[in-house]
C-alpha cells in the first residue's frame, strides 16, 4: 500500500519539476546577477559601489558620466562659470518625480543639505553654498577654486524634498522615490531588486521593461547562474571563469582594464618597522625598496594567479587620468639585480617582514599574496603572510602601527590621482583631513607641497601638472609599489547589448535585447 | 505537570538571559564596525560621528542595559549596514529559511521512514545492512562539497536545475513562500536534497533502533505469529510505538537543521536567515548577529520545550522532578 | 634477584594472556567478521601513516613558497590531458601539488579532530567528574553550562567562536573543545553519580580511600568503554566541523591549508571545469569520516548498546 502512495508522490515531484520550466522571457526583460546586494536604495546613506550603481537606476543628479567617463549634461541642461569659485545651472523642466511631484531645484538643494549630515558628507565638502535663483535656476558656489566640482555633483542623487520630509528616513529606504529611468517594485533583501522602466521619464522611456537584479555574492554559484541559463548577464566574473564563458557560444565575455590598481604599501620611513625584528628598519633604504620591486615578477602574477585577466602597471594611476607622467617605467623582475641591491644596503641574507593582505577584497588577493611571498622569498627576503577578511583587515591597517607591508587596492574614481595621493601619501596628522590612511608613513614636504597645490587650482591643466609632479616624486621614492590593475570583467548572454563603461557600472537603461 | 511547565519556562528565561550577557559581551570583541561602515578616506571627524551615530561612544556596560531594555521592547537595534531594524531583517528572511528547513525535514521523513522500519524489522537482510552503510556515508559526508557537486552536475553539466536563489515567491498568510510555484519548486529541490542529507541518515538510524526495540516485544511476537499481514504490523502495531523516541530526538534535530541551512544558503545563494548571518559576520554587522543569535536561541529552547512537554505526556514512566 | 625475575615473567605472561584473550573474545570475533569496521581500521591507518610518514613520500612541501612554482598553476590531474606524473592529482591556484595539499591537509584535519578530542574528553572527564562527585552546587553549575550549551547546535557556536575569535588552529582548538567537553562531562558524571550509590564506594569512603583512588581504580574503568565509543565518533565530526568552518571562511588560515579549506579553494574555480582541486580534497574528507565513523559503529554496537 505505502508502495503505492510513494510511487504516486514521486510521480507528482517529477511532474512539477518537468512542468515547471521558467515560461519564456520576454525581449525586455533581463535578469543580471551582481556580486553584491544594494546596501541601501537612499542614495544619500552610504558611497559603495553597487549602491551607487543601482540608486542610479531610481535617482538622477545634475550631470552625469558617460561610458568613458565625460561628463554630460542630465537634469541640469547647462551650466556656466561666473568666477573661479561660482556656477550656475539651468535645470531641465516638467520633470517629474515617479510620484508625480514636480523636479525643482529646491530639490537639489535639499539633497545637498541632507548629505552634510551623513557619513559621504566629503561629497558636498567643497561645495559653500547652494542658491536657489528660481524653480530652474541654480548658483552653487565652492569653498576654494575647484576643478572638479562637476565630478561630485555626478554622485550628488537628487531625492524629493517633500517626499523625504513626509515619510522619513526608513520609507525613503525601502520606497525610493526618484526622477530616475526606472521604478522599484520591490526589493527583497539578498534575493532580488526590480525595477520597471518609467514610462514617463523625461530622457525618453528605456528599452528594457524590467530588470531584476540578483545579488549571487559567491563568484562560482554567480557563474553557474548565467551558465545554467539563470540570470542574462553577471558582473565581476572570477578570472578563472573566463575562458569557459569565452569558448560559450551563447555567451560574451567583455573585458577591460579597470580603475583599481592594486600595490604594496612599503613602511619606509620609520626608524623602527613592527614586524621588523631588526634594530633599524631596513625598508628606509631606498635601494631595499627596489630590491622588492625588482624582487617581485608581476607578469608571472599577472599571467597564472590572474589568469591573464590583470594588466601591469608603470605608476600609480592609468594613462588616461590626470597625474600620469608619460615616461616613468616600471621595474622588470630582476631577482639577480634585486640581491644585488640588498647587498648594497648591507642585507645580503635579506630578513623576515610580515605582509598583511585582505582574502576577500581584491580579486584572488590571498593568492596573489601567496604569490608575492613565494617570489621573494627567493631574493632572501623571508615574508610571513597576515591574511584577513576585509572586516578586520581594513581596521588593522588603518592607523599603519602594526604593519610594515600591506597589499591593498585604490580605484581612481574621480578621474585623478589627487584623492589617492591625499589619502595614502600625503604625511600623516599633519594637514586636516589628509593622510588618513597613510599607512607606510611617507613623508616628503615636495610631494604634501604638489598635492595641496593641484587642490587650489581652478584649472585641471595645473591640476595635472601639480600631480604629475607629485607621481614623480612618489615613484622615485617608491612610496607605493605599483602591481597591476585589475580587469574588470563581465559575462552576457549574447543577446544583451550595450556600451561597456569605463567605471564597470551595470546600467540597464543603457542596454538592450536582441534576440 | 503545571508545576513542570512553569519550571521549565522559568528556566528557559534563565537560558535566554545567560546567552543575552554572553552574546552582547563576546560580541562587543568583534572587528571594529565603524572602520567597515566609512570609506578609506574619511576623517577622524568623519569616524567618530559615525561612532556617535551607532551608539558606540558610550561604555560597555551603559551599551548593554540600553540593549537589554531595547530587547524587552522587541528591538534588537538597527543594523550598522543597513539601518534597518535588525529584528525586522531577521524575520524578513525567516520564512525562506523555514520552508528550507520544512521541505528538507518532509524529504528525510519520507525517505527514512520506510527505509529505517526495513530496516528495523529484517536486520540481517543484506540489503538492510546496505542501507545501514548508506546512512553511515550520509553521515560522514561534508554536506558543503555535496552541495558544490550537486551544483556543478545538475545546474552547471545537466542544466536541468537552476543553480541558485529562490525563484519565483507568492504570499501565503502573509509569508512570502515559494514552493507553490512551479519555478520557486524547482529552485528548492538541490538546497533541500542538500540539507536533507544529515537529517535524513540520523533519522533513519533512530528509526531503525526503535524498530528493532519494538520488534523485540511480545505483542509484536503475539501478532505474527497470529498471522497480522506484513505492511500493516509493521506500519500500524511496531512503527506507532517505535517512532515515540524518534519524535522526541528529530525534534532536536530540527533546530540542528536551522544552524546547518547557514551552509547550504551560503553555497545556494538562498536568502533566507543563515545567509544573513555570514554576510552579517563577513561585514561585521553585530546587531544583526546579536538578533540571530537571540532568536535561534529562543527557537531552540522553545523547541526543548516542546519536545520535553511531547515526551513527559506521550511516556508516563518519566519522572517530572 | 630470582625473586625480580620471576615477576617479571609473571607480567609477561599476564600480558601475553591478555592478547590470547583479547583475540578469542567475543569483541574480536565479531570484529573479524565485521566487514565495515575493518574497512574503517584500514582507512584510518592509511591515513594515520599519511599523516606521519606521508610528507616524506610526496614531492612538495606546500608550506614552503619557495619550493612552488606560479608556472605550475592548475595543471589538471595525470592521466587528463596536459597533467604531468609530478602532479599526479593536478595543482591548485599557487602550482601546489594537490596530492601534497591533500597529504598535509589531511595531517591537519586528523590533528585538529584527535586534539580537539583529545582535549575535550579531559576537561569534560574533569568536569563531569568534578559534577558527579562533589555533587551539590557545583553540579549544578556545570550541569546547568552544559543544558544551556546543548540546546544549541555545535557548529553554531563554533561558528560564532570562530567569526569573534578570527582564524587559526589555536582558535579552532579552543572552539571545537567548548562545544565537545559536554557529552563527556555527562557521560562521566552519569556513571560517577551511580557508582556513588554502591556500597563498596561508600565503603571505601568510610575507611579513608582517597578520592583519587576510589576515582581512578573504579569510576573511570566503568565509563572507558562508553568514552572510547564517543571519542571515536567524535574525532570525525570535528573533521567535519572544522571542515565547514573552514568552507565558511573562519577556520584554519589561508597559509596552512586543512581539507575542508582545500575545498574551498576549489569551489571557487569549480565550475571553470578545474574540477580536481577541490573534488579530491572533498573525497578525502568523505572517506576519512566515512572510515571513522564505519569503526565507531562497530565499537557502539559492540562496546555499549545502550548508546545505539
Amino acid at each position: 500500500m505505502y508502495k503505492k502512495g510513494l510511487i504516486v508522490v514521486i510521480i507528482t515531484l517529477l511532474l512539477t519539476i518537468a512542468v515547471g520550466s521558467y515560461g519564456f522571457a520576454q525581449d525586455d526583460e533581463l535578469v543580471v546577477g551582481l556580486a553584491n546586494d544594494a546596501l541601501y536604495l537612499d542614495p544619500h546613506q552610504q558611497n559603495e559601489t553597487t549602491t551607487n550603481m543601482l540608486c542610479k537606476h531610481i535617482y538622477d543628479s545634475l550631470v552625469n558620466h558617460t561610458a568613458d567617463m565625460e561628463i554630460v549634461p542630465s537634469l541640469a541642461k547647462s551650466w556656466e562659470r561666473n568666477s573661479d569659485t561660482e556656477w550656475v545651472f539651468y535645470l531641465e523642466e516638467g520633470v517629474k518625480f515617479h510620484n508625480g511631484n514636480e523636479f525643482t531645484a529646491s530639490d537639489f538643494k535639499y539633497s545637498v543639505d541632507r548629505i552634510r549630515d551623513t557619513i559621504i558628507a566629503s561629497h558636498v565638502a567643497n561645495i559653500e553654498e547652494v542658491t536657489v535663483v528660481d524653480d530652474y535656476t541654480l548658483k552653487i558656489e565652492t569653498v576654494k577654486p575647484y576643478a572638479v566640482l562637476l565630478r561630485d555633483l555626478q554622485k550628488i542623487m537628487i531625492v524629493d524634498e517633500e517626499y523625504a520630509e513626509k515619510v522619513g528616513d526608513e520609507k525613503l529606504n525601502m520606497e525610493p522615490v526618484g526622477t530616475g529611468p526606472y521604478e522599484l517594485v520591490e526589493w527583497i533583501k539578498s534575493d532580488h531588486i526590480t525595477m520597471v522602466a518609467n514610462e514617463d521619464y523625461w530622457d525618453g522611456a528605456p528599452e528594457i521593461k524590467k530588470v531584476t537584479f540578483r545579488p549571487i555574492t559567491n563568484n562560482a554559484t554567480r557563474t553557474a547562474a548565467l551558465l545554467s541559463g539563470d540570470v542574462d548577464l553577471i558582473n565581476d566574473v572570477s578570472v578563472r571563469d573566463a575562458e569557459r564563458i569565452a569558448s560559450n557560444d551563447d555567451l560574451t565575455l567583455i573585458e577591460k582594464p579597470s580603475l583599481r590598481l592594486i600595490y604594496l604599501h612599503v613602511d619606509g620611513w620609520r626608524e623602527k618597522s613592527p614586524t621588523i625584528d631588526l634594530e633599524s628598519n631596513p625598508m628606509q633604504d631606498l635601494r631595499v625598496r627596489q630590491a622588492i620591486y625588482y624582487g617581485i615578477n608581476v607578469d608571472e602574477i599577472v599571467e597564472f594567479t590572474m589568469n591573464g585577466h590583470a594588466y601591469p602597471a608603470d605608476q600609480y594611476v592609468p594613462s588616461t587620468l590626470l597625474g600620469y607622467v608619460d615616461g616613468i617605467e616600471r621595474y622588470h623582475h630582476d631577482p639577480e639585480k634585486a640581491k644585488e641591491l640588498l647587498a648594497e644596503a648591507g642585507y645580503p641574507d635579506g630578513f623576515t617582514v610580515t605582509l598583511d593582505a585582505p582574502n576577500d577584497r581584491y580579486v584572488n588577493d590571498a593568492e596573489v599574496a601567496q604569490a608575492i611571498a613565494s617570489q621573494l622569498s627567493k631574493i632572501g627576503i623571508n615574508v610571513e603572510l597576515n591574511l584577513m577578511p576585509k572586516s578586520v583587515f581594513f581596521d588593522y591597517v588603518r592607523p599603519g602601527d602594526k604593519s610594515s607591508l600591506v597589499m591593498s587596492g585604490w580605484s581612481a574614481t574621480t578621474g585623478d590621482s589627487g584623492r589617492m595621493y591625499e589619502v595614502f601619501l600625503v604625511t600623516r596628522d599633519k594637514y586636516e583631513g589628509l593622510g588618513g590612511s597613510n599607512r607606510g608613513h611617507y613623508t616628503n614636504d615636495d610631494f604634501d607641497q604638489a598635492v595641496i597645490a593641484s587642490n587650489n587650482t581652478a584649472s585641471l591643466k595645473e591640476r595635472d601638472q601639480h600631480l604629475q609632479e607629485a607621481t614623480q616624486i612618489a615613484f622615485d621614492d617608491l612610496a607605493l609599489i605599483p602591481l597591476y590593475y585589475q580587469e574588470d570583467l563581465m559575462a552576457k548572454k549574447s543577446y544583451v547589448e550595450f556600451t561597456p563603461r569605463v567605471d564597470n557600472a551595470v546600467f540597464a537603461f543603457e542596454m538592450s535585447i536582441n534576440k | 505537570m503545571f508545576k513542570y511547565i512553569t519550571k521549565r519556562l522559568y528556566q528557559m528565561i534563565l537560558v535566554l538571559f545567560v546567552v543575552s550577557i554572553i552574546v552582547f559581551f563576546v560580541m562587543s570583541f568583534t572587528g571594529d564596525p565603524v572602520l567597515m561602515m566609512v570609506t578609506p578616506d574619511a576623517t577622524q571627524a568623519q569616524i567618530d560621528r559615525a561612532r556617535t551615530e551607532l551608539g558606540l561612544d558610550k561604555p560597555l556596560i551603559t551599551q548593554y542595559f540600553i540593549f537589554v531594555k531595547n530587547i524587552l521592547r522587541g528591538d534588537f537595534g538597527k543594523s550598522y549596514v543597513f539601518k534597518q531594524s535588525a529584528i525586522k531583517l531577521i524575520i524578513e528572511r525567516m520564512p525562506a529559511t523555514l520552508e528550507l528547513v520544512f521541505v528538507s525535514v518532509l524529504l528525510s521523513i519520507i525517505v527514512a521512514i520506510p527505509l529505517g522500519v526495513f530496516a528495523g524489522a529484517f536486520p540481517n537482510k543484506r540489503s538492510s545492512k546496505t542501507i545501514m552503510l548508506g546512512s553511515l556515508l550520509g553521515i560522514s559526508l561534508p554536506n558543503f562539497w555535496v552541495g558544490m557537486m550537486l551544483i556543478f552536475v545538475f545546474a552547471v553539466h545537466f542544466r536541468v536545475m537552476p543553480s541558485s536563489g529562490r525563484g519565483e515567491v507568492v504570499n501565503f498568510l502573509g509569508m512570502r513562500i515559494s514552493i507553490f510555484t512551479a519555478d520557486g519548486f524547482k529552485h528548492i529541490i538541490l538546497p533541500a536534497v542538500m540539507l536533507s542529507i544529515q537529517s535524513l541518515a540520523i533519522l533513519l538510524r533512530l528509526t531503525r533502533a526503535g524498530m528493532m526495540e519494538v520488534m523485540k516485544q511480545d505483542y509484536i511476537k503475539f501478532a505474527r505469529s497470529k498471522g497480522v499481514l506484513q505492511n500493516s504490523l509493521l506500519f500500524q502495531h511496531a512503527l506507532k510505538n517505535a517512532l515515540i523516541p524518534v519524535i522526541t530526538v528529530f525534534g532536536i534535530q530540527i533546530g540542528k537543521i536551522i544552524a546547518f541551512a547557514t551552509v547550504t544558503e551560503t553555497i545556494f545563494s538562498w536568502p533566507g536567515m543563515g545567509k544573513l548571518l555570514i554576510d552579517s559576520i563577513n561585514r561585521s554587522d553585530r546587531p544583526v548577529m546579536v538578533a540571530y543569535l537571540m532568536i535561534v536561541a529562543f527557537i531552540f529552547v522553545l523547541l526543548n520545550f516542546i519536545v520535553d512537554i511531547v515526551y513527559t505526556s506521550i511516556d508516563p514512566r518519566i519522572d517530572l522532578r | 634477584m630470582a625473586e625480580t625475575n620471576k615477576i617479571g615473567k609473571d607480567i609477561e605472561i599476564k600480558k601475553k594472556n591478555r592478547l590470547k584473550e583479547f583475540l578469542e573474545s567475543e569483541f574480536f570475533f565479531n570484529y573479524k567478521r565485521n566487514i565495515p569496521a575493518i574497512i574503517g581500521t584500514i582507512i584510518i591507518i592509511i591515513f594515520l601513516l599519511m599523516a606521519t610518514i606521508g610528507p616524506l613520500l610526496v614531492t612538495q612541501n606546500p608550506y614552503n613558497l619557495s619550493e612552488i612554482q606560479l608556472m605550475d598553476a592548475y595543471k589538471p590531474p595525470a592521466w587528463v590531458d596536459g597533467g604531468e606524473w609530478k602532479f599526479p592529482l593536478g595543482t591548485d591556484s599557487q602550482g601546489r601539488d594537490i596530492l601534497s595539499s591533500v597529504v598535509y591537509g589531511s595531517r591537519i584535519s586528523l590533528f585538529i579532530g584527535l586534539t580537539g578530542m583529545l582535549l575535550s574528553s579531559f576537561i569534560g572527564t574533569v568536569l563531569g567528574l568534578a559534577a558527579g562527585y562533589f555533587g551539590g552546587k557545583i553540579d549544578s553549575f556545570i550541569m546547568r553550562i552544559a543544558d544551556i550549551q546543548l540546546s544549541f547546535p555545535a557548529t553554531l557556536i563554533a561558528l560564532f567562536i570562530m567569526s569573534i575569535a578570527g582564524r587559526g588552529i589555536d582558535n579552532l582548538l579552543i572552539a571545537l573543545t567548548l562545544v565537545g567537553w559536554v557529552i563527556y562531562a555527562r557521560t562521566v558524571r552519569g556513571a560517577t553519580l551511580s557508582e556513588k550509590k554502591k556500597e563498596y564506594v561508600e565503603a571505601g569512603k568510610v575507611i579513608g580511600l582517597p578520592s583519587r583512588k576510589i576515582i581512578t581504580k573504579h569510576i573511570l574503568p566503568n565509563v572507558m568503554t562508553s568514552m572510547i565509543v564517543i571519542a571515536t565518533i567524535q574525532v570525525g565530526t570535528f573533521i567535519l566541523t572544522e571542515a565547514t568552518l573552514s568552507f565558511l571562511g573562519v577556520g584554519v588560515p589561508v597559509t596552512r591549508p586543512s581539507l575542508g579549506l582545500l575545498v574551498k579553494n576549489g569551489f571557487d574555480v569549480l565550475f571553470s571545469g578545474l574540477w580536481w582541486a577541490s573534488t579530491f580534497p572533498g573525497l578525502f574528507i568523505m572517506l576519512l569520516v566515512f572510515g571513522i565513523n564505519m569503526l565507531g559503529d562497530f565499537l557502539r554496537d559492540e562496546l555499549n548498546p545502550r548508546l545505539k
